[in-house]
């Protein structure tokens, strides 16, 4: 409760200042006010029929300041880009920069419209840690009491509470508003779509013969086609063919791994190429992070896909995080509709995004 | 040369063909080399020549006290997942409730253990992750250890459990269990439910608080002074329950923490013949020494007044008489000799309940209060412990065995290591002790080495600097340079000069207290076992809310989790196949080797039968094993030299991600001469696979300079580096009559130090100023600036991605920016004749 009476504290001193960076409803109402302000929210921003939460009675639409960026803000953006990559941003670049800057500014300002760092626990730790930084005694006071004279004093105007309440606010976007339940038709065609990484792999037993690039520098290659050719016309056996090759630490021979076990080891571009040989014979030399192999592929045992039962779990996982990033890109192209960016400068803005408010500064 | 002739389903029919000299003498894949203890279907990958199987031996979750207080809410099973390749979720935790109600609905059962559920997004429920974490694909582990802290299993659930199950009355709860007013945090409301006896104990009540209030902690240090770190430990008192130091409540509620864990463990494992997965049902024994008070001082205070005969520095300041602990004579006055260890069970036939530090504690010598006088500073009593009730197979545990790994030695004080004071003791040690941990989170162990005194520790090896903590003591003050001294320091703090003690032991007495192969591991307090990638660790940190996201104490120097702590450390076992016994046997006879957290695969043979052109042909692994001993091996007495042969190919990466090469092999030979003096010298590994090609840094020798470099910027290699290195040495120095050991160290070419990825994703760019002046003076406007005083009345403004303090902590230059990651095999012994049947 400290937390946010210190907040509306500051909050007046900042409307004074007109900027009116929070909104923020004190007293017995604060309980509800997160849920009515995300229920306004949804129907201030749903444009999408279907959407249950866009109601045809919306509430209407508190207007937002809009996101200003005068040439400074503009400009230390630049630098920051300057600062980073030792040269001044493309068109497109800094498009691209306005534009990110102007996505964060609007997760942070809805992050507190929400009031979604009341109680949060990391932002609280943090504010803490600023005070302590600064040197404030405690004299006697809760850490309620330590939290709202931060807040008192502006630390949480503060990147890592910034970096904080942007990721809280993509979650609150991700969240699926409709709630539709996940039935087996859906997860079915989730396993049709995925059904490569949910296979149950493969496994294979193969022999292989080694050549060390490192060890044979530029011969190493012919010394490879040469061996895989002896060993196709039997001019060479395997223990012949291993006496003239040279040393790995890995395992020779492999018995009935599956593929990804095949790449954790040699890699996954010898594994890919395992993958495409045919039982029986001796590959042309195949490379990996180690150097050439001759392969011969001993046994392999097919792959099967699993029942939507077998990968139940799995598959709502997937379902959940696909509802997930489209609910985020829809969410913040909402946002971007919701505010209005003004440059300062000549530059035009990015399509319907823009810049980054300065940070405030006491 | 061994080949597998047919398979049928779960067994094998070999048949040999004898190359050369070859008698593959081991590999006799119808009756395997280790025993099998378990009901299990043998492993279809089975190979007699063993595979590098990489594995977790030291991490914590929500069921440690220290993890949970630090908001870790994965628990086990949240572990064994992540290692098995899914996503688990860590701190910070959205807590969604006062956006979406309602509430979950209360379980069909009262829970016994603290569940600690969590989602991941975009599920919603009371804590969502903030942040998530999954191995790259095919970088999952095959095998794992978790290891919980053993002392405060019951504690903890008891304090830090979280209601749930509404009821009106004691009869509807388990067990341990009643029905309490729980008020809950949110609102204030308070309702009953169903909670441990000793919830509402005014320590537990503190802890809660305290996890809440985000305050220092104060509850868990109380309870480790008393369990962990106290000369005669006991329970708190919330563990009584009908009289007063009985610690019944706390020992039944372990009990259910320590089934759950075995419930989670058999879970993971795979009993099938795929055999993708090995879990082993493991925890940590925490003891820490503060040994003894100021008051004891006549008779024995502080251990390292016995070994110095100087009294502690903070008992001659003490007033006489003065009851405080006189914990330390090192420069700080604080912390503890860190003798945590991580005891491992072969199988599910393990102990009703840990032995921890209660039980057993570290030894406290004869001081006036040591109640239970083992040698101070010995793991006897647990070790005795370990072997009688479970090695020793009796009656009620006929398939049970163990195996103890001391950690981080580096923080002990010098007291891990201190010389056994009797053969039983010695004994104990050797049999049960096969293993230390080489490498953690919390540093390297393996050996110290300063250029401003080369030498000190007896290493004259500058990569001995490598990853080398300011810390003496686990909870101790970061020590300034000037004494980072080998008194403050002690050399038994550290693996190699503790090896040398070891056969110097030997070598007069007849067994060797110290016969420690190695592995790697994290002391992750996340929940993600082999969570070992620097990006990883920039990203992610490993002791949860204590995260890079909130806090700047990450990049404090003077943090004990800070910037000098690393990515922490893996366990490589060879074995023939994926199962506990077979990972088992391969810890048991050392053959593992450590990395720094990066996955190279190294194999190391030696005797003095082992052929010299050993790199010139494909079938290394036959002929070592056929020649010599692997590493872990002891080689008997023999009057001619031993060859050591090396072959180490560089850790693949995965997609995207190429992994880094190699830089060089070196051998390490430790040895006792006949006066007893200890000696150690690191040889560069020549080529001798053809005896023409270098193999040995060649890289260096590159047109273009420094060819072993990194672009910091990108974190690419600049440098050539070998895709995998091969090479027989013989040492030139060899004396038959000489105890002696000899351990592979590959290293890798530098690549980006954590801390560099972690300044990078800030876009901290030290060779440009930290900020730009924001003015309207234009003769200042735009200049770079490090504060505000450079910019004329105006603002020093740093770019929006980071702040002032990391842009200078990223450039102190107070650790370095690349790191060479590494491996380092278990040694090879070579035990003269002389030395058999001594004392």
């Amino acid at each position: 409760m400290s937390l946010a009476s210190g907040r509306a504290t500051i909050s007046r001193r900042r409307a004074l200042r007109a900027e009116p960076l929070l909104h923020l409803i004190a007293g017995g109402a604060l309980l509800f006010a997160a849920s009515a302000a995300l229920d306004a929210w949804r129907d201030r921003t749903s444009s999408h029929a279907g959407d249950p939460l866009s109601s045809p009675t919306a509430r209407g639409s508190a207007p937002r300041a809009p996101i200003a960026i005068d040439a400074a803000a503009a400009s230390a953006l630049e630098r920051g880009f300057v600062a980073r990559w030792g040269r001044p941003p493309e068109p497109a670049e800094r498009r691209a920069l306005l534009g990110e800057a102007a996505q964060d500014e609007m997760l942070y300002r809805e992050a507190r419209l929400l009031q979604l760092d009341r109680h949060d626990a990391s932002v609280r730790r943090r504010l803490l840690e600023l005070l302590r930084a600064l040197g404030e005694p405690r004299a006697g006071r809760d850490d309620d009491q330590l939290v709202a004279a931060a807040v008192e004093l502006g630390l949480d105007d503060d990147v890592i509470v910034r970096r904080l309440l942007m990721e809280k606010m993509r979650l609150v976007l991700q969240q699926d508003a409709a709630g539709t339940p996940i039935d087996d038709a859906l997860l079915a065609d989730a396993l049709a779509r995925h059904r490569s990484e949910l296979v149950q792999p493969e496994s294979v037993s193969l022999e292989q013969v080694f050549i060390s690039t490192d060890r044979r520098g530029d011969a190493a290659a012919a010394d490879a086609h040469r061996i895989a050719a002896a060993l196709r016309s039997g001019a060479l056996d395997l223990d012949a063919a291993t006496g003239r090759s040279d040393a790995l630490p890995l395992p020779g021979d492999v018995r009935l791994q599956p593929q990804l076990k095949l790449q954790a080891r040699f890699g996954k571009e010898f594994a890919d190429a395992v993958q495409a040989l045919p039982p029986g014979t001796w590959s042309e030399p195949i490379a990996s992070p180690f150097g050439l192999h001759v392969v011969r592929v001993v046994e392999r045992r097919a792959a099967r896909t699993p029942t939507v039962d077998e990968a139940r779990a799995t598959l709502v996982e997937i379902v959940r995080r696909e509802r997930a990033r489209a609910n985020l890109a829809r969410g913040l192209a909402r946002l971007r509709e919701l505010y209005e960016v003004r440059v300062a400068d000549a530059a035009p803005p990015a399509a319907g995004a823009t810049l980054l408010a300065s940070r405030e500064r006491p | 040369m061994l080949r597998i002739g047919s398979r049928t389903a779960g067994s094998f029919i070999v048949s040999f063909t004898v190359v050369g000299v070859l008698v593959a003498r081991l590999a006799i894949a119808a009756s395997p080399p280790f025993e099998r203890t378990e009901d299990r279907s043998p492993c279809a990958h089975y190979d007699p020549l063993r595979q590098p199987l990489f594995g977790e031996t030291h991490l914590h979750t929500a069921y440690s006290f220290d993890a949970a207080i630090l908001d870790t809410r994965n628990t086990p099973a949240d572990a064994y997942r992540y290692a098995k390749g899914g996503v688990v979720g860590l701190p910070p935790w959205t807590d969604t409730r006062e956006q979406f109600a309602p509430e979950p609905p209360p379980p069909t059962s009262p829970p016994e253990v603290a569940q600690y559920p969590y989602c991941l997004p975009p599920a919603r429920c009371e804590f969502t992750a903030s942040r998530a974490a999954q191995l790259p694909e095919g970088r999952a582990l095959d095998w794992a250890a978790i290891t919980d802290h053993a002392e405060q299993l019951g504690e903890a659930n008891i304090c830090l459990f979280e209601p749930t199950f509404p009821c009106t009355s004691d009869a509807q709860c388990p067990t341990g269990q009643e029905c309490g007013t729980v008020i809950q945090q949110r609102t204030g409301a308070s309702s009953t439910m169903c909670t441990p006896k000793g919830y509402s104990s005014p320590l537990c009540t503190l802890a809660r608080e305290e996890l809440t209030r985000l305050t220092s902690g104060i509850a868990a240090v109380t309870i480790a002074a008393i369990e962990n770190g106290a000369e005669n430990p006991s329970r708190v008192d919330y563990c009584d329950a009908t009289r007063a130091g009985d610690g019944a409540r706390c020992l039944q509620q372990a009990g259910q923490v320590w089934q759950q864990i075995q419930n989670d463990a058999e879970a993971a494992y795979d009993r099938t013949s795929a055999c993708t997965f090995t879990s082993f049902i493991a925890y940590e024994y925490t003891a820490m020494m503060s040994a003894g008070r100021c008051e004891d001082a006549p008779t024995l205070p502080c251990w390292d007044q016995l070994n110095t005969g100087q009294p502690s520095a903070d008992c001659t300041a003490a007033p006489p008489g003065a009851s405080q602990a006189c914990t330390s004579d090192y420069p700080g006055n604080s912390g503890y000799d860190n003798m945590h260890r991580n005891v491992i069970f072969r199988n599910d036939d393990v102990l009703a309940l840990p032995i921890s530090n209660v039980e057993a504690p570290v030894g406290c010598g004869n001081g006036a209060d040591c109640t239970r006088p083992y040698p101070i500073g010995s793991p006897q009593q647990l070790l005795d412990d370990l072997r009688a009730r479970c090695k020793a197979r009796p009656a009620e545990h006929p398939r049970c065995d163990v195996l103890s790994i001391p950690h981080n030695s580096n923080l002990s004080g010098g007291a891990m290591f201190l010389t056994p004071e009797s053969l039983d003791e010695a004994r104990v040690r050797s049999e049960m002790e096969p293993l230390v941990e080489m490498m953690q989170i919390k540093g390297s162990s393996e050996c110290r080495f300063m250029a401003s005194m080369p030498g000190a520790w007896n290493a004259t090896d500058e990569e001995c600097s490598f990853e080398n903590e300011s810390f003496n003591r686990l909870g101790g003050e970061w020590l300034a340079p000037e004494d980072r001294t080998p008194e403050n320091l002690p050399p038994a703090s550290y693996v190699r000069n503790t090896l040398e003690n070891g056969i110097a032991y030997d070598a007069q007495h007849g067994v060797n207290p110290f016969q420690l192969g190695f592995v790697g591991g994290l002391d992750n307090h996340n929940g993600t076992p082999g969570h070992s990638e620097e990006v990883d660790y920039a990203r992610h940190g490993a002791h949860g809310d204590q995260s890079f996201a909130v806090s700047a104490q990450i990049l404090n120097e003077k943090y004990y989790l800070g910037l000098e702590t690393n990515g922490g450390g893996l366990t490589v076992a060879w074995a023939e196949e994926n199962s506990r016994d077979s990972i088992f046997a391969a810890l048991a006879r050392r053959e593992t080797y450590a990395t720094s957290g990066t996955r190279p695969t190294v194999r190391f043979f030696g005797g003095p039968d082992v052929p010299a052109d050993m790199c010139g042909r494909g079938d290394f692994a036959a002929r070592g094993y056929a020649s010599g001993v692997p590493m872990g091996g002891t080689l008997a007495h023999s009057t001619a030299s031993p060859r050591f042969a090396v072959s180490a190919a560089m850790d693949p990466g995965w997609p995207n991600h190429p992994g880094t090469k190699l830089d060089r092999v070196q051998i390490i030979k430790g040895w006792v001469d006949a006066g007893g003096a200890t000696h150690e010298q690191v040889f560069d590994v020549p080529a001798t696979g053809d005896g023409t090609k270098p193999i040995v840094r060649d890289t260096r020798a590159l047109p273009g300079g420094d060819a072993a470099a990194v672009d910091l910027r990108t974190c690419r290699p600049t440098g050539v580096g070998r895709a995998t290195l091969c090479g027989v040495w013989q040492d030139p120095q060899f004396d038959p009559a000489q105890h002696a050991f000899y351990y592979a160290r590959v290293l890798e070419q530098p690549s980006c130090r954590w801390n560099q990825q972690y300044c990078n994703a800030r876009g901290v760019d030290c060779s440009r100023p930290a900020g730009t002046c924001g003015s309207t003076d234009p003769a200042f406007n735009g200049r770079g600036c490090s504060g505000d005083a450079e910019c004329g009345g105006g603002v020093c403004e740093t770019p929006l991605s980071y702040t002032r303090w990391e842009y200078q902590q990223c450039c102190s230059g107070l650790v370095p920016s690349t790191v060479q990651q590494r491996a380092w095999t278990s040694p090879i012994w070579y035990r003269p004749s002389n030395a058999e049947g001594a004392s």
